[in-house]
């Protein structure tokens, strides 16, 4: 019996230690980001690269992914409203829904898939490849180079997807209320500019800021510290999914907590 | 001879380009280097031998400050850069060139773009002057014309050798080699000797610093041997010292026997 509860102890230990020799490097990891982020050079180009594969290349399936979510957002919310008589405010509440919630998190999921699995996994396979090791090697930190214009990028993008997100969500809801709903145009939009303020957008984009650095030190972090093989590189683009998509959740939570308080 | 001498050799009127006092470095409760004490002659081309799992990649790790020591001191060009910080470091290594054991080229960059990388970090150069210089170490390097092309393409021997002309784009006082002719079949290893060869006497001062198992290249190139055992050097010689040497330790290394004081090597 005690050698039962001194293995639990012991294997409860080993994973607190794990934990916290993690948080541990992630802090020296974001130490070194912020300090790269300040010192020069700064990689204007590869800034720019990153703009173009977190942003460019996750529009197509922000704006599919945006029209629908409104959609179907639009179609819960309109056919509860209906009851009341009150489809004329599907689109404020989905436009407030979008603004404050859907935009950030469902653009953070997207990002997190999209571009988060494949930084994590790139710089994962130049780690065990040995790519960062010559890198530094060559007096090059690989902080610099590589984590440092992911991180800035994925940052700025992050608000520009959400409020196209938004912008996308309401048209998807404004052509379903139309069809199914035959909600008045001027209706929706006096709904919408009276339910939704500019501080809901606001707060939407400083979300989606958050969640961008939050995925992008993430999949970073998760490869850079990549061991093992093709497996490893595996297992560290797993990880950093799952480990952004937690955080994204619990960190919206208390962001919304203080905007509410605020 | 005893174990842990030095084998005497005839003294070389040179300043040593590497230093190492006493280094001890430990991984996880295993201790690797445990008092690793050696120097490394400028303008030679020194190679250290060891068992597998000796630490002969740890200390070439040491060199350029990727790892650092639990203690001991490590001296580079004559700067103590123990506990360096990173930016000091960064500085010793514009003047080292490491050519990895599978080259460790960006597979995501072209050919000219991985000997170009560490030019364009570190020096000014117009897009033409860039290109010449690329040009000119891919031709030292026997791959003329290889600019375009892509990492994934080339063979390992080639690889091997845009490695090296990254390694020396930035003219090094240093180069090292981990494990150039692992894998190699003699062909391709006769050709990254006679490139290391090459590479020494067409670079003035260059002090090259090899990790090899390969006894034939390492008789046959070394000015210096460096023989790492139990974590700590074991003995240091010329060729001709290690060959004719008759501690049994030696003797079991570079005869490559199964029966001797280092044991069966476990497969």
């Amino acid at each position: 019996m005690m050698d039962v509860a001194l293995r639990g102890l012991e294997t409860l230990g080993g994973v607190v230690r794990k934990q916290v020799i993690g948080l541990g490097r992630f802090t020296l990891l974001l130490q070194e980001v912020f300090f790269w982020m300040v010192r020069p050079p700064l990689r204007i180009q590869l800034i720019f690269k990153q703009f173009e594969f977190v942003g460019n290349k996750s529009l197509s399936i922000v704006t599919l992914s945006s029209l629908f979510t409104g959609a179907v957002l639009g179609l819960q919310i309109g056919k509860i409203f209906g009851i009341f008589k009150a489809e004329g405010l599907m689109g404020a509440a989905t436009g407030k829904a979008l603004a404050l919630e859907l935009a950030p998190v469902m653009c953070g999921f997207i990002v997190t898939g999209r571009a988060g699995a494949a930084m994590a996994a790139e710089i994962a396979t130049m780690r065990v490849n040995e790519q960062l090791d010559a890198m530094e090697a060559m007096g090059v930190s690989p902080v610099s180079y590589l984590i440092v214009p992911r991180v800035i990028a994925s940052t700025l993008m992050m608000p520009l997807l959400a409020a196209i997100f938004l912008f996308l969500g309401l048209i998807g809801c404004y052509i379903l209320g139309m069809i199914m709903f035959k909600v008045d145009t001027s209706v929706f939009v006096s709904q919408l500019q009276w339910l939704v303020w500019v501080s809901d957008i606001q707060k939407g984009l400083v979300k989606a800021l958050v969640f961008g650095f939050i995925l992008s030190t993430i999949a970073c972090y998760k490869g850079f510290y990549a061991r093992g093989g093709a497996k490893g590189v595996g297992e560290a683009t797993t990880q950093a999914v799952v480990a952004s998509l937690l955080t994204i959740l619990i960190v919206d939570f208390f962001i919304s907590l203080v905007q509410m308080r605020g | 001879m005893s174990s842990r001498s030095t084998i005497p050799s005839a003294a070389v009127n040179h300043s040593p380009v590497v230093v190492f006092n006493d280094v001890r470095k430990t991984f996880a409760q295993q201790q690797v280097l445990r008092g690793l004490s050696f120097e490394l002659q400028r303008g030679e081309i020194s190679f250290i031998i060891g068992r597998s799992g000796e630490g002969k990649s740890v200390t070439i790790k040491h060199i350029i400050g990727v790892l650092h020591p639990d203690s001991g001191e490590i001296f580079v060009n004559g700067e103590k850069l123990t506990h360096a910080p990173e930016t000091k470091w960064i500085e010793a290594r514009r003047n080292m060139g490491l050519l990895f054991q599978d080259g460790a080229l960006f597979d995501s960059m072209s050919v000219g773009e991985n000997v170009a990388f560490p030019i364009r970090e570190f020096e000014k150069l117009t897009p033409k002057e860039l290109t010449q210089r690329v040009d000119s170490l891919l031709e030292l390097v026997g791959l003329p014309g290889y600019g375009n092309a892509k990492v994934p393409d080339l063979s390992i021997g080639q690889r091997k050798r845009v490695g090296l002309a990254r390694a020396l784009a930035l003219n090094p006082s240093i180069l090292l080699y981990d494990e150039p002719t692992t894998g190699m079949d003699p062909l391709i290893s006769e050709l990254i000797d006679s490139l290391i060869i090459e590479m020494q006497q067409k670079i003035p001062g260059l002090s090259s610093v090899v990790i090899s198992h390969d006894i034939q290249s390492v008789l046959r190139l070394a000015d210096r041997i460096f023989f790492l055992h139990e974590g700590k050097m074991y003995a240091t010689g010329r060729p001709v010292d290690f060959t004719t040497s008759t501690d049994p330790v030696i003797r079991q290394f570079i005869t490559g026997s199964l029966h001797g004081p280092l044991g069966k090597p476990i497969a």
